[in-house]
């Protein structure tokens, strides 16, 4: 089995004395759909850009696929594709531009592309809006243009802080049958989200972080049995969460 | 090991994401264009079949500028000072380089190395100004108006771009000379100690030292000796040579310093925004609504220690300032004095203008909560029209202060209340404005961004509006200055006085105003 990620023991602490992560370990295997869960202030999107390299750890590492993202940060990063937490995004670039300008970074020829890329933008209805400023844009259509340049570049690793929010059902729909698509071909994603609903039916394995430190780990079924069986994902993360 | 081909291909998406698309894709700005474009080359026509008046602007400026002491090269001087001042400025705060959100999260979560993306960032920042041309041909537009002659006005140009890319780049290679050596005390005595040397000789030679030019020399003259009739267009070609090797040099420097760049070195521009308003907790007083509203946009902020120690400092600064000139240059003759009055609340009036946008983007943050829990928006407007207004008078004392101890007019200082009624009025246009184009916009649109602000043409003609306010207040602060003192008093009380009303007229208006677009419409 491949580990594709691997975080060890991470610290951070920001500037203000706030403690982020306390410890956080851990490893996703290659072929994974990883759900990241915790309350608001856990942790999850600290590690989610340390995972990226836009933080530094105060102790630990992250190795994705094998490559130190600290030591070797454009290799570890070139497996990677990241959607922020937030739609921040390229506002005087059309959407068009915005896709080329993520694609280009990776050295992949737009012709390579092309016909993938006239698939996401059809999935994720964005045809009319090719040549639309970004900042026209709502929050998620934003949200549907950064999921596509996530996609489009050829991930081994798809890191996502909250990938559906704002994106309509049907955007929902196409966005879960996608990243099943990729990770039945080898990908693997690593989703941070509050929607437990989805957590519960669409990943394949969820961690459960709580002020800074992975507090429960496992498939969904083994998750469950924390509570009772019959609990549901969010009885368990209640349960966990509130101690 | 840097690769060439993503260093431009990011350097060429950064430019036509600040530059390119948001001025030439826009119809306003190919409107801009043209019409720049369109005066500047009939000017030149003008100019070049000789229809136009022999006497420039130029030529009219000279004597007061001669009558303060000031020629091409002591202005170039003082642009020096300033930079060495900015310099130091940069060295204490040694802040880390902020970014936009979209290159800090999109960019630098991608493949490229942080050397990469700061030598990009570099190139981008070289070229981004080149693409505003209409903004850079207004100035050669000026030029050509000023010296009369096309060739200055081109000239003069590319200095202005040579002195902002100057400027940027100075900002960049201290912050990045702090965060990679750790040691920026050592940096900080060596240009305070070439401001004081440079200070302490031009006060006892009676001369604007060339002591202040010796490092930006280069980029400060760029800008002015263009302009001059004094040096000819080889000189000021040879010169602009100069600034640009001089950037040159300094971009060359700083890409040295990128290479072992940290993540932690760079940061994401929303952190610089909380920060600079921060000032601990606010102390909000409680009670009714207006007494709460009031609390927390006006009283917390405006008598916050941090505001209270930076106006002490800033009042003290412009003190020894105006007794320094009048010891460097004498108390000036009144062909200068004109021009200082004109001069000085021009400059202060920007300032005051780049302040109060800044103040308001930060204030109208939050304006959705506002739009839902306030039932009445008129403390709303009051607070911040109250607050725009004290930074008004505040911006007044500090340059009547400089002023009254420079031209030794200590009746000056009564002039300061002048400034509250017009400081309300300036205040009430600027919110209008800003409440009007923010109903246009989509909530949920802004919320990734954050914050209002006035951008393109709508900032020009409001700066225009803030800056004629302030120098037409000023205007008559100068007139009035000269009158019996009793006069003086009963006008600043008189002044005083109808503030209060007219405070609350507008609010009122405002803040009906700002219910009826937010809400109604």
């Amino acid at each position: 089995m491949v580990n594709a990620l691997v975080l060890a023991d991470l610290y951070k602490t920001y500037p203000g004395g706030v403690m982020a992560l306390r410890g956080l370990s851990l490893m996703i295997n290659e072929g994974e759909i990883y759900g990241l869960i915790g309350p608001n202030g856990a942790g999850k999107s600290t590690t989610l850009k340390i995972t990226v390299g836009l933080l530094k750890p105060d102790k630990g590492g992250v190795l994705i696929y094998g490559k130190s993202v600290m030591r070797n940060r454009i290799e570890a990063l070139k497996l990677t594709s990241y959607v922020p937490e937030n739609p921040v995004v390229f506002k005087n670039l059309t959407v068009k531009e915005f896709l080329r300008f993520i694609t280009g970074l990776r050295s992949i020829k737009w012709e390579e592309i092309i016909d993938y890329a006239e698939y996401l933008v059809e999935g994720f209805n964005l045809s009319e809006k090719e040549n639309t400023m970004l900042y026209q844009l709502s929050r998620g259509m934003l949200q549907k243009v950064l999921v596509t340049a996530a996609f489009l570049v050829r991930p081994k690793l798809m890191v996502m802080d909250e990938p559906m929010a704002g994106m309509d059902p049907e955007a929902q729909h196409f966005f879960k049958k996608e990243v099943k698509r990729l990770v039945s071909r080898g990908a693997t994603a690593l989703i941070s989200s509050h929607l437990l609903d989805m957590v519960e039916r669409f990943c394949t394995r969820v961690g459960i972080i709580n002020k800074g430190r992975l507090v429960a780990e496992g498939t969904i079924e083994e998750i469950k049995k924390i509570a009772s069986e019959e609990s549901s994902l969010e009885e368990v993360f209640l349960k966990i969460v509130k101690g | 090991m840097t690769r060439p081909r993503i260093i431009l291909h990011v350097a060429w998406y950064l430019v036509k994401n600040r530059a390119i698309n948001p001025f030439l894709k826009k119809r306003s700005g190919q409107i801009l264009l043209v019409l720049i474009t369109g005066l500047f080359l009939i000017n030149s026509l003008q100019y070049l079949i000789g229809e136009a008046s022999s006497r420039t602007v130029l030529d009219a400026v000279r004597p007061y500028l001669h009558g303060l002491g000031l020629d091409h090269r002591s202005i170039a001087v003082l642009i020096s000072g300033f930079l060495i001042i900015y310099t130091i400025y940069t060295l204490i705060k040694g802040k880390p380089i902020y970014l936009r959100e979209e290159e800090y999260e999109v960019l630098l979560s991608q493949p490229i190395g942080l050397d990469e993306f700061m030598l990009a960032n570099i190139i981008s920042i070289l070229i981004s100004p080149l693409i505003l041309t209409p903004a850079f041909f207004g100035l050669a537009l000026f030029g050509m108006v000023f010296t009369g002659d096309p060739i200055r006005g081109i000239l003069g140009m590319f200095g202005g771009l040579i002195l902002l890319s100057g400027t940027i780049m100075v900002e960049i290679l201290f912050k990045l000379a702090v965060r990679k050596t750790g040691h920026k005390l050592p940096l900080i005595i060596l240009f305070i100690a070439l401001l004081a040397a440079g200070i302490t000789h031009s006060l006892i030679a009676r001369t604007y030292s060339l002591i202040l030019g010796i490092p930006y020399m280069p980029i400060a003259a760029s800008l002015v000796y263009p302009f001059s009739k004094s040096v000819s267009l080889t000189g000021a070609i040879a010169v602009l040579f100069l600034g640009y090797v001089e950037i040159g040099g300094l971009s060359l420097v700083a890409s040295v310093l990128s290479r072992k760049i940290d993540i932690e070195d760079l940061s994401p521009r929303s952190t610089v925004n909380i920060k600079l308003f921060e000032g601990g907790i606010p102390r909000i007083k409680y009670g009714s609504p207006r007494n709460i509203l009031y609390s927390y946009l006006f009283t917390s902020r405006v008598l916050s220690s941090k505001h209270l120690l930076g106006l002490t400092i800033l009042l003290s600064v412009s003190g020894l300032a105006g007794l320094a000139a009048r010891r460097l240059i004498g108390i000036p003759g009144d062909a200068s004095i004109a021009f200082i009055e004109i001069f000085i609340p021009m400059m202060i009036g920007m300032a005051l203008y780049t302040l109060s946008s800044h103040v308001l983007a930060m204030d109208l943050r939050c304006y959705w909560l506002y739009r839902t829990y306030v039932i009445d928006m008129a403390p709303v407007a009051g607070a911040i029209i109250s607050k725009l207004a004290v930074n008004s008078v505040e911006a007044a004392s500090i340059m009547l202060i400089g002023l009254s101890f420079y031209m030794n007019k200590i009746h000056l200082l009564l002039m300061i209340p002048y400034y509250l009624p017009a400081g309300i009025a300036g205040a009430a246009i600027q919110l209008i404005t800003l409440s009007y184009l923010a109903s246009k916009r989509q909530v949920i649109r802004e919320t990734t961004a954050g914050i209002y602000s006035v951008e393109g043409l709508t900032a020009v003609l409001l700066e225009i509006i803030i800056i004629a306010v302030f120098m037409g207040v000023s205007s008559l602060a100068f007139y009035l200055s000269g009158q019996p003192l009793p006069v003086l008093v009963a006008g600043g009380i008189i002044s005083i006085i109808v503030s209060y009303p007219l405070l609350r007229f507008v609010e009122r208006i405002i803040g009906d105003i700002m219910t009826y677009y937010d809400v109604l419409i």
